[in-house]
């Protein structure tokens, strides 16, 4: 067989043919790549090398921690959960006899007091919990080529958006569960002064979406002069009190652009989460923009959580450059940088106790 | 036919050496950590979603784009272990040659066994719950959105495995370096490319995340995450890894400090026709064989040994012991 005529005196890779020559030359090319002898950074690690490592970073991660930690405690924020599911809160009232076909609206008055003044811009936030903007039917049930102008997709819906698509026939705009519920509480700020006159605060409703939202993602069809022409042939979603194109008197701030709308179309990660709603500005360099003293906030009660036992809250807060108050970031890098070095000491000791006596015994070469 | 059928053919008994010592060593080396790594990345990545069941209802929502998910496989993670898998050595040419009981670590699968696996899938357990609970905790209350999340872990993802593999590596020539750099700049640059305006504005159905990208990665706050994400998911295996290096016997690492020459082919070595030899086929997987060489017996009857657990590799070794008998019968 083929084995008998196999001559081990051959060279490398040159086979013998019966009747002189040879074939082409088998070996692999001799350059460094091939040949595994490309040059080569080999780090030769000691424990000096290595231990120093946990304690600089150890280090690091400690001020780090510690800076951010004191930049969230220096923001302020206030808090009011207005669900109303006490007895003794001003809003048990509305949150019981709510119903989404109700036409008079509900209004409940919470006063509260705010012992330190907010000296920079105030953001304000509304706060839900327990509502999963993250479950993925939820998610998906939204047309993002009906938001973003397109004629076709505002008459045809997406199947998507199933089943607020369309409402006995007529095509929903905007469809979709996203933005069927949309919340609609209206939220109202009210400053007591020490004589007893009620200030209403100016709440400005732009500048709350993301830019990228505002001019590429959400676009209304046609042309932006005649929105309720544009709309024409569609129907409101059918929890909504009135249609898209009368959200806001403001021409800019209406239809699919509307910001509070953007807003809410951003789906939150998590179940308890908040979203901007108005932005209170600073009037100017003198005056803190909300001064110490009372406050009462007037809620016009339309969105019913009781029935998934959620809960709604207004939050007033200062930002800084790392947003809102965050004391988790700042206490979680304290804690890794703290275990770092701590594992570099425990290191440390071990390399003392065991590692000297590995290096004692040398192999000569 | 033999040849056609064989894993490795040899043309001369001298290249075994060369091959098993050196070749085979390495060979073992890298196919472990390939292995491991492969499992510890993908599970990593694809566990967070377990976790994130619990807070959106278990309604399966996937914490990441569709195009991270695509590309994380593809660009993100794959060209570094690649290079992981072709050039890694632990211990020079020369070295292996002049050591052959580092060979042992492939016999007494040191490196790939199921104690190391089971050890890789709870790491990749542990990745996955800080990858997810930490960005949970920043997140949790917060004005951010669904998306910026998503980029936050997707951006702690790729951090974290590149180190991991960056802590793996221990022979870097220039590919190495190049697919670790080129690995990262992708991932920020396809982010950027699946979520910008332009690609929306053409298919608003593939490219649902316009504009996420741009704005996270201006936030400061989704950098100190990631970042914190990072290190504390590659804590434990920096310590262990540090651990190794106190604690590990200085014998292997005396030669590394031996020259890197290349390695002529030894010309003295294996005589033809010395009947007494003690036979040296050593292959790492399978446990028949490893029976045959810690007796130190010499293979001398002409019936093949059955190996149970075999491999493709019997077939080199029938035919290697078809030639030796000849070449007996011959000399």
């Amino acid at each position: 067989m083929m084995a008998s005529s196999y001559n081990a005196k051959e060279e490398d890779g040159h086979v013998a043919v019966a009747g002189g020559g040879t074939i082409k030359n088998k070996k692999p090319d001799n350059t460094a790549f091939k040949q595994q002898r490309l040059p080569a950074w080999q780090p030769i690690l000691t424990a000096g090398t290595v231990l120093p490592a946990f304690f600089v970073i150890g280090l690091i991660f400690i001020p780090i921690g510690i800076g951010l930690y004191v930049t969230s405690n220096n923001i302020k924020e206030f808090e009011i959960d207005y669900t109303g599911t006490d007895i003794s809160s001003p809003c048990f009232n509305c949150s019981q006899s709510f119903s989404w076909n109700s036409t008079r609206p509900c209004i409940c008055v919470l006063p509260f007091t705010l012992e330190q003044p907010f000296e920079s811009k105030v953001y304000m936030y509304y706060g839900l919990s327990n509502f999963y903007q993250n479950h993925r039917r939820y998610v998906k049930s939204r047309d993002d080529s009906q938001l973003n102008g397109d004629i076709n997709s505002l008459k045809n819906p997406t199947k998507e958006c199933e089943p607020y698509a369309r409402n006995e026939k007529v095509p929903i705009a905007p469809c979709g569960a996203i933005a069927n519920s949309m919340f609609n509480d209206t939220l109202d700020l009210y400053y007591i002064d020490p004589n007893g006159t009620r200030i209403q605060i100016p709440l400005t409703k732009t500048g709350i979406a993301w830019q990228s939202d505002m001019n590429v993602k959400f676009r209304n069809p046609g042309s932006n002069t005649n929105l309720t022409a544009a709309f024409q042939g569609t129907s409101k979603p059918i929890n909504w009190h009135k249609p898209v194109y009368e959200l806001d008197t403001n021409p800019q701030n209406n239809g699919f652009i509307n910001e509070d709308f953007i807003v809410w179309m951003r789906t939150a990660a998590l179940p308890t989460f908040r979203k901007l709603y108005r932005i209170i500005d600073k009037k100017n360099h003198m005056t803190p923009t909300l001064p110490r003293g009372n406050y009462t906030l007037e809620v016009t009660y339309n969105y019913p959580v009781r029935s998934f036992e959620g809960k709604k809250r207004v939050i007033l807060s200062t930002i800084s450059w790392m947003g809102g108050k965050n004391p988790f970031l700042g206490i979680a890098y304290i804690t890794v940088g703290s275990v770092c070095f701590f594992l570099g000491v425990v290191l440390l000791i071990i390399h003392h106790k065991y590692g000297s006596r590995n290096n004692s015994a040398d192999i000569p070469n | 036919q033999a040849v056609l059928n064989a894993d490795y053919t040899l043309t001369q008994f001298r290249f075994l050496q060369r091959l098993l010592l050196v070749h085979g060593r390495w060979s073992y080396r890298r196919i472990a950590f390939f292995l491991r790594y492969f499992l510890y990345k993908t599970c990593s990545f694809a566990l967070v979603h377990i976790w994130f069941g619990f807070f959106n209802g278990f309604s399966a929502q996937s914490l990441y784009e569709n195009w991270f998910i695509v590309l994380y496989t593809v660009f993100y993670t794959a060209t570094p272990v690649e290079c992981l898998a072709i050039f890694e050595q632990d211990v020079s040419a020369q070295g292996s040659l002049s050591c052959p009981e580092l060979y042992k670590v492939g016999q007494r699968q040191e490196l790939f066994n199921p104690w190391l696996l089971t050890a890789t899938l709870l790491y990749a357990i542990y990745t996955s719950l800080v990858l997810f609970f930490m960005p949970l905790g920043v997140f949790h209350n917060s004005a951010l959105d669904y998306q910026t999340m998503a980029v936050t872990i997707n951006m702690a993802t790729v951090f974290s495995v590149t180190i991991e593999l960056v802590l793996l590596t221990r022979h870097w020539t220039k590919w190495n370096v190049v697919a670790v750099c080129v690995s990262l700049s992708m991932f920020f640059l396809c982010t950027l490319i699946t979520q910008s305006r332009k690609l929306f504005e053409m298919s608003p159905v593939d490219y649902y995340f316009p504009g996420v990208a741009q704005n996270a990665f201006c936030s400061p706050v989704v950098w100190l995450t990631a970042l914190l994400t990072t290190w504390t998911t590659v804590l434990p295996s920096f310590t262990v890894h540090a651990l190794n290096i106190i604690l590990t016997n200085p014998d292997k690492r005396k030669v590394h400090n031996t020259n890197d020459r290349p390695v002529e082919l030894q010309r003295s070595g294996f005589r033809r026709g010395a009947s007494q030899r003690r036979s040296s086929y050593a292959v790492s997987q399978g446990r028949g064989i490893g029976r045959l060489i810690t007796s130190e017996g010499s293979l001398r009857s002409t019936v093949p040994p059955v190996d149970r657990g075999g491999t493709t590799s019997d077939t080199a070794t029938l035919g290697m012991l078809n030639l030796r008998q000849r070449l007996e019968s011959d000399g």
